[in-house]
């Protein structure tokens, strides 16, 4: 989950000197791996920002803490060792891809509810009304991501990760997907109208 | 509203990060009236920001304990770092400090969250506190060391906290500072030392280098304890490290954080300077430790000055630091072993809880600063190859060592005020560089104040490696009695007989170098011996000890004149050195000279000037072009050039000598005196007899002036003064200053040896020059006896005992003998000096003498035409004298009595100025007892 793979890579090609990273970053090299077209780029990438943006997602429950989920996003982005060098086309892929890696974060959060409530639950939790109450949002965040996977325009899905489970901006989405924010308003409207089409067939 | 409606409604921008956000919160709310551990989830305490904190208490009954449960409600454990979590909870729950909450118990609830049973602590957290209280500067600063003698305990115990923030400190109703959730982060994150990517810090009080992924060590909690101390004061921490984009902009720039301007006015200089060098961005320029921080806050508290300063200048001058330089430098300072641990340590350092785990706290501070020292002076440069090749300017050319002395006595300035051990250490190492520098009182100080706080300190290794530093600097001072009873006291030390074998090698090999000086070179080689056997198994090859133990070796055979076996042990020095060292070694310079004396006594000059000149080179480079040991070079240099005949340039480099030893010292001393003593045979060779005489003077009369570092000088100076003294015809005065001399060597040198017998020679010289054959021959056997055995490999070192011989045969009337003997010795001088030396020339003179004593006139104008080089020399010296005489006389024995009249007159005017002493010369002037008289 850390970038060492790359720090070991750098020990065995004998230059245990260097004990920082190259300036090149894990983070660059996996977001250009991937734009090359390597299929398992993407999967690491998901690996090194999930469990972040998991635990800063969790942090923000909080109320007093008002960072935004931009700030999320961003603060996430900030973690990476290589955040500040990377070249704006990787800053833009990189958000683009933390609103894909959050939509995961909150459906796999949803699956897990769901799976306590279906019996692998837990023998001393008292019934609680909350979780009951709670348990149509895990279902239709579960709906959702059905409906999500019927969509088949790639740009439309993005801007809908972004908007709604990483909470950006129409600016900030724009940026990350280098549309105009013109664009952004039409897709997110276009997203939601079929989305909630979708959800009530 | 329809369903449709509704669901539009649902997909909201943020709402699906929301929904996240809730599930968790009422997740959690659920806990209380759960079982966790054996203790019971009560109410909710507290909301952070990652994790909620529930009271607790057991189950069994078995006792009362009100617990804090604090659970942290992200994402699961990998089970991967299951193990390590039980090893790390075990390690944590065995912190034992008054200002750290107990780790009681540490687990996973079945969603997977981890939770952990602490110490409950009731009170208010700590920047709360400071503002109820309205605290003083001071009494932040107080409440704060509470905070970091308990972050210093951890480090001890090689945890670092990682996540210190005003929320994590809790100030009970009695003021005690409680420090929570020590080590959390790591046990929640892993064993590799890193705590970013996971994001369970919080960005504003995250350490710059988490913020950025790098490894984070002891500095990362400096960094965290300056900024809650910038909390306490009131500085709006938030607001500083925002925005966002000026943060990402400072880190990226290694810009520091600064103080506030509105806090700023309020605080005292001391305290924003403290503040400031903890908050360095640069984790490598903040305090090396919390106890470092801990005591600059002391002083600020009690009024001493601080440690901390602006960097200096000094950091240009690393830039020209050369790779042989380096090397040089790390082997120049490698005689304080901790060097040498430090270096080791240097990889490590990146790893600040290794370090912590090696060390005490105090040495983990030492090794730190010593780091620095290495870091900053060649090792970061020579690994990131920035630099190579000659300094582009004068900072430290040819000074290397005063550089590392001012540096260290800067790192001692700048990091460690009080702490002892520490402070011990880097005195240390300040005493005994001063000592290679010659600085021997400032040496002797350093090692005095370091020993007595090794002493306080109990510390008897350290205490045992400064005595033998001690004992090196006051013989380096003349004073062997003084270092001898130091080095007895070492090996009398309760703590000697189990102390470490490397550290018993250094005084032995201590011992041995007192005892050549002491002339007891038996009991030095046994010691020395020891030493080289312990040494020489040392698995990483040669070290510069082994290289000292070689090199005094060669001294034991070399100062009573065995050569070869010096020789051998002096090239195996050279080896030793330059392979543990490098080539460019201080400790080289003795080596080299080492071969240099046996090339001289070989009679090979040109070899040894080229080795002395070796390690004159060696000298400048690492002492400087004016210091003690370049003088000691170019004294032997110009003994080389005296033994190539170039006289001119021998009484050049002693005057550059004598300059240099008048510069460094405003007392007389014995290099002084015998470089005026060399001085006077160089003048001596190019006849200035008058300025000789001088020098010869001087230089006796400087070393009535200091305590002689060893009667060896003394023996020197006599024996040369007293053949200068029989040259000028002063026979008293030169028997006694040969006996002098005489005296003081049996005294040191085994009776067989040469250095003996040269000057039992000179006594038979002028022995022969009073008329006195029979003392002469006396003389001449007891040295004969002891030259013939040492130089029986090289037979040409004999022509000065042949000559005599043969002057005692011509004396004896004995023709054909000593026409024998002088050829021999012609042979043997043209051999070891070259054709034209006076030293050469001589012998044909006397066989000239015998010649004309025979009344055998051609071939007495023979010899003396094949000696007539010697009519260059100037017209005071000796052999030119000789030369005139000679001359005188066969112009006489030819009848050629105007001639010889003119001759006479112009050398009565040499004899009456220079050699009014020389009866002998003054006889065969005036014509008086041609025949009977038949020597010169």
């Amino acid at each position: 989950m850390r970038p060492h793979g790359l720090s070991s890579r750098m020990l065995a090609n004998g230059r245990e000197d260097q004990v920082k990273l190259s300036e090149v970053g894990e983070l660059t090299m996996l977001l250009r791996a991937h734009d090359a077209g390597d299929g398992s780029a993407m999967e690491k990438i998901y690996n090194l920002i999930y469990t972040d943006l998991r635990m800063l997602a969790s942090r923000q429950i909080d109320a007093s803490r008002t960072l935004s989920a931009t700030g999320l996003v961003h603060e996430c982005y900030l973690r990476f060792r290589d955040a500040q060098t990377l070249e704006i086309k990787d800053r833009e892929h990189f958000f683009r891809l933390a609103a894909r890696v959050m939509r995961q974060v909150v459906i796999d959060n949803a699956r897990a509810r769901s799976a306590d409530k279906r019996g692998a639950g837990v023998p001393d939790l008292p019934l609680d009304e909350n979780l009951v109450a709670d348990d149509p949002e895990w279902m239709f965040l579960l709906e959702l991501e059905e409906a999500l996977n019927k969509l088949d325009d790639e740009r439309l899905i993005a801007v809908f990760e972004c908007r709604y489970f990483a909470g950006m901006s129409e600016t900030e989405t724009a940026s990350a997907l280098d549309v105009s924010t013109r664009t952004v308003q039409r897709e997110w409207q276009n997203a939601r109208k079929r989305l909630a089409d979708l959800l009530t067939e | 509203m329809t369903d449709r409606d509704e669901i539009l409604n649902r997909l909201r921008p943020g709402a699906g990060l929301a929904l996240l956000q809730q599930s968790e919160a009422k997740q959690l709310a659920g806990l209380p009236g759960r079982v966790l551990g054996g203790y019971r989830v009560g109410r909710l305490l507290a909301e952070g920001g990652m994790s909620h904190v529930f009271l607790g208490e057991r189950t069994d009954g078995e006792y009362e304990r009100t617990v804090a449960i604090k659970v942290i409600a992200t994402g699961a454990f990998s089970p991967m770092l299951r193990d390590r979590y039980e090893l790390e909870k075990d390690i944590l729950s065995r912190l034992n400090h008054p200002n750290i909450a107990h780790l009681y118990d540490a687990g996973n609830t079945d969603e997977g969250w981890a939770y952990l049973v602490m110490e409950y602590v009731e009170g208010t957290t700590i920047d709360v506190y400071c503002r109820e209280q309205e605290l003083s500067a001071e009494g932040c600063v107080d409440l704060l060391l509470q905070i970091a003698s308990a972050v210093s305990y951890a480090h001890r115990h090689l945890i670092v906290h990682r996540d210190i923030k005003p929320s994590n400190v809790i100030v009970t109703n009695d003021g005690t500072a409680k420090l929570l959730d020590f080590g959390i982060a790591k046990l929640l994150h892993g064993s590799d030392g890193q705590t970013t990517i996971g994001g369970i810090m919080s960005p504003i009080y995250a350490s710059p280098e988490q913020l950025q992924g790098n490894p984070v060590g002891v500095e990362s909690d400096v960094y965290q304890l300056g900024l809650l101390l910038l909390v306490l004061l009131g500085e709006d921490v938030q607001s500083l490290q925002r925005p966002v984009p000026s943060l990402v902009e400072r880190l990226a720039n290694e810009r520091s954080l600064s103080v506030s301007p509105a806090l700023r006015a309020n605080l005292p200089t001391d305290l924003i300077v403290i503040l400031e060098k903890a908050l360095r961005t640069d984790p490598a320029k903040r305090y090396l430790s919390v106890e470092t921080l801990i005591s600059d806050l002391r002083n600020f508290r009690t009024g001493y000055p601080i440690s901390a300063r602006p960097p200096g200048a000094w950091y240009v001058a690393t830039r020209y630091v050369s790779r042989n330089r380096a090397a040089a430098l790390v082997a120049a300072i490698s005689s304080c072993a901790i060097i040498g641990v430090s270096v080791g340590y240097t990889i490590e350092l990146s790893r600040s809880e290794q370090v912590a785990a090696s060390r005490a706290a105090s040495s983990e501070r030492m090794l730190s600063a010593m780091t620095s020292i290495l870091n900053e002076t060649h090792y970061q440069l020579i690994r990131s190859g920035a630099v190579d090749g000659e300094p582009k300017d004068g900072i430290i050319r040819n000074e290397p060592l005063r550089y590392v002395l001012q540096r260290t006595e800067q790192v001692l300035e700048q990091e460690l005020t009080q702490e002892p051990a520490a402070r011990a250490q880097l005195l240390h190492l300040q005493g005994t560089t001063n000592a290679v520098l010659n600085e021997l009182e400032q040496s002797l100080a350093k090692l005095s104040e370091a020993r007595k706080l090794a002493q306080q300190l109990d510390d008897t290794e350290l205490e045992l490696r400064i005595l033998l530093d001690v004992a090196s600097t006051l013989d380096h001072q003349g004073d062997l009695p003084g270092a001898t009873e130091t080095v007895a006291g070492a090996f009398a030390h309760p703590a000697f007989a189990t102390a470490d074998p490397e550290l018993q090698s250094r005084a032995l090999v201590m011992r041995g170098r007192l005892a050549v000086n002491g002339g007891d070179y038996l009991a030095a080689r046994e010691d020395l011996h020891k030493a080289i056997t312990e040494l020489e198994g040392h698995p990483a090859g040669p070290t510069t000890l082994l290289a000292d133990a070689y090199k005094i070796m060669a001294d034991t055979w070399l100062v009573p004149e065995l050569i070869e076996e010096g020789r051998t042990w002096a090239l195996k020095s050279v080896d030793a050195y330059t392979r543990a060292a490098g080539d460019r070694y201080y400790g080289l310079r003795s080596a080299y000279s080492a071969v240099g004396w046996t090339h001289q006594a070989h009679g090979e000059y040109e070899e040894a000037l080229a080795k002395f000149s070796q390690a004159r080179d060696i000298s400048d480079y690492n002492f400087g072009t004016t210091s003690r040991n370049t003088a000691a070079e170019m004294n032997n240099m110009a003994m080389s050039l005296r033994g190539l005949g170039r006289f001119d340039e021998a009484v050049e480099m002693y005057e550059q000598c004598i300059n240099i030893y008048q510069a460094l010292y405003d007392k007389p001393n014995y290099q002084l005196a015998v470089s005026y003593s060399n001085m006077g045979n160089a003048n001596a060779d190019r006849g200035n007899m008058a300025t000789a005489s001088d020098n010869y003077e001087r230089g006796l009369e400087l070393s009535r002036q200091f305590s002689s570092k060893s009667e060896r000088v003394r023996a020197l100076l006599h024996n040369n003064l007293g053949r200068h003294l029989v040259d000028l015809g002063d026979l008293e005065a030169g028997k006694h200053n040969l006996e002098e001399s005489l005296q003081l060597k049996s005294a040191r040198f085994d009776p067989d040896s040469p250095s003996i017998a040269r000057t039992r020679l000179a006594l038979a010289e002028a022995a022969l020059q009073g008329g006195n054959n029979e003392q002469a021959a006396a003389l001449t056997v007891q040295a004969g006896v002891a030259l013939e055995k040492a130089y029986a490999q090289k037979p040409w070192r004999l022509g000065r005992l042949r000559e005599v011989q043969g002057r005692l045969a011509l004396a004896d009337s004995d023709f054909t003998r000593a026409a024998t003997l002088l050829s021999q010795a012609r042979d043997m001088r043209r051999e070891e000096f070259g054709v034209g030396h006076p030293k050469s020339l001589y012998p044909s003179l006397l066989l000239a003498a015998t010649a004309l004593t025979q009344g055998d006139h051609d071939s007495a104008t023979s010899w003396l035409e094949r000696s007539a080089p010697a009519k260059q020399l100037a017209a005071t010296h000796p052999t030119r004298v000789e030369w005139e005489l000679l001359h005188l006389r066969t112009l006489r024995s030819a009848g050629d009595t105007e001639q010889a009249l003119a001759a006479a007159r112009q050398l009565r005017s040499v004899l009456m100025t220079t050699y009014s002493l020389r009866n002998d010369w003054l006889q065969i002037l005036d014509g008086v007892n041609e025949t009977p008289r038949a020597f010169i």
